[in-house]
């Protein structure tokens, strides 16, 4: 089961968020709500969603981080394409509030690499309905 | 000696050309030129009397210098520009005249005297009249040519450009000034725009787990508004919140519907502009009736048609909208109107200062609107 990690800071955004992967089928790997925190965390993550604005930073590092380690993400954002660096201008952006169809197109769309098995499991708690 | 003429002061000559020189005519008659290299004013060559009787006479700030040594000669209109300088710099050498505004000048002043006129505009320069970092000139400088036919002098023409100077800096501080103001409502509405969507995304959040399982219909009829509401901002966003065109009002809201249904939809009329207030309220008033028509009306069976156009009255401001469905199932007139019929026809027609008449026609329902524009 592919593992994605949710990157924002807006908890209950954040729990429709675990509930519409649970949903979609995904495992939630955690949820992270500070940059630090994220910057910090293992790969133990397939993919992940990232909110741009994370108490009042922002999550341009942790993007450029997984862009080094070639981990796909998307990036959902009230602001929209237009909060996006041109250095990330390629990547996917869903524009808050999103549907829970286009965070499936979205996920769809990227290349999720699957983890060897045996790899260390998640902590993350997929909430199914 | 001609005894009609009135001696000036305690001078021993009058020479013509200093006749009609002002102030600095007056001053050179009175100069005793003779213990200078200039020597005595009746033996000053032709040339250069000619030349100095036009420049004490013009109004024009200029000046001369004369001679290998290059003495000053300058004109009434000149003074202002000297300052303290005058009337010191009367009749000494330029280096000298000039003081320490003599190193911004010297080498074209040498260009000149080889023969090589030059002109330059709105430069600084160090005159001598004080505030002289805010002071901007345009002058010349040409060689005079002696009977000889050689390099004799060189003839200074300047005019003071610091107004100008200073109302286009400060011309350009306005316009940058501007821009900043600018950028800063920019970042502002970005970021009000940035929690706004937030802020629905949150509610979004809250309705979907709080109608968890409760009420499905309900739950969907409450997200397809906040989307429309939501989709409608985007396109105001887009135009920094100065309004949207009544076509992209209306293709936006149907945009849910006319995915599925490409070709029962028809769009037409004439450019027109709103403001925001009328774009988010139509926006909201087509998804209603979409909702509606996707329920009851044209798009609940196959074969249905949505017609949306839209036309402007002579007066220029009087906008006629009219929503048409053709083709769906026989329409009777509803028990009970639901909130989004409530909102199209009192709500909208409140908000927008127009009147709305909706007509529950057995092939279609009609809504038209019509409405003055800003």
């Amino acid at each position: 089961m592919t593992r994605i990690l949710i990157v924002e800071d807006e908890i209950i955004v954040a729990m429709f968020m675990e509930d519409i992967l649970a949903e979609l089928g995904y495992e939630v790997a955690g949820v992270v709500s500070h940059l630090d925190e994220a910057m910090k965390r293992e790969r133990d993550f397939d993919a992940a969603v990232l909110d741009v604005h994370l108490n009042g930073r922002n999550v341009f590092d942790f993007a450029d981080k997984l862009t080094a380690e070639m981990v796909p993400f998307i990036f959902a954002t009230g602001y929209g394409e237009r909060g996006i660096p041109e250095r990330h201008r390629g990547c996917l952006v869903l524009q808050k509030p999103f549907q829970p169809d286009d965070l499936k197109r979205a996920l769809e769309k990227l290349v999720v690499h699957a983890r060897p098995s045996g790899a260390a499991h998640a902590s993350g708690q997929a909430i199914s309905t | 000696m001609n005894l009609y003429v009135s001696p000036p002061m305690n001078n021993l000559a009058t020479p013509d050309f200093l006749k009609d020189g002002g102030a600095c005519g007056a001053l050179l008659r009175q100069r005793d030129w003779n213990a200078t290299a200039m020597g005595m004013i009746q033996d000053w060559p032709p040339a250069l009397c000619v030349f100095l009787r036009t420049l004490l006479a013009s109004h024009q700030p200029m000046w001369l210098w004369w001679g290998p040594d290059m003495i000053q000669f300058h004109n009434d209109a000149l003074i202002p520009l000297l300052g303290t300088r005058h009337p010191d710099a009367l009749g000494l050498p330029a280096k000298r005249a000039w003081r320490e505004g003599w190193k911004h000048i010297a080498e074209r002043a040498a260009a000149a005297m080889a023969g090589h006129a030059c002109y330059f505009e709105a430069e600084p320069l160090t005159m001598g009249r004080g505030s002289e970092d805010e002071s901007y000139y345009t002058f010349s400088l040409s060689p005079v040519h002696g009977e000889d036919g050689g390099v004799a002098g060189v003839m200074g023409i300047i005019t003071d450009e610091s107004d100008q100077v200073r109302s286009s800096r400060m011309l350009a501080l306005e316009i940058e000034h501007r821009r900043r103001i600018e950028r800063h409502q920019n970042l502002l509405l970005d970021e009000l725009n940035h929690r706004v969507k937030n802020s629905l995304a949150t509610v979004q959040a809250m309705a979907m787990q709080t109608l968890k399982g409760v009420d499905a219909p309900a739950r969907d009829a409450f997200l397809a508004r906040l989307f429309a509401l939501s989709s409608q901002h985007d396109l105001l966003t887009m135009d920094n919140w100065e309004g949207a065109s009544l076509e992209g009002v209306v293709r936006r809201a149907l945009r849910p519907w006319r995915e599925e249904h490409q070709t029962r939809f028809t769009v037409d009329g004439p450019a027109v502009h709103l403001d925001t207030k009328r774009a988010l309220a139509l926006g909201m008033g087509f998804h209603e009736l979409a909702t509606n028509a996707a329920q009851f009306g044209a798009l609940s069976n196959t074969t249905g048609i949505v017609a949306v156009s839209w036309d402007i009255a002579p007066d220029g401001r009087t906008l006629r909208l009219i929503w048409r469905e053709t083709g769906g199932p026989a329409v009777a007139y509803p028990q009970r109107k639901g909130f989004g019929l409530r909102l199209v026809e009192h709500g909208l027609g409140r908000e927008l200062g127009g009147m709305v008449k909706l007509d529950f026609a057995a092939d279609g329902l009609v809504c038209e609107w019509i409405m003055k524009l800003e």
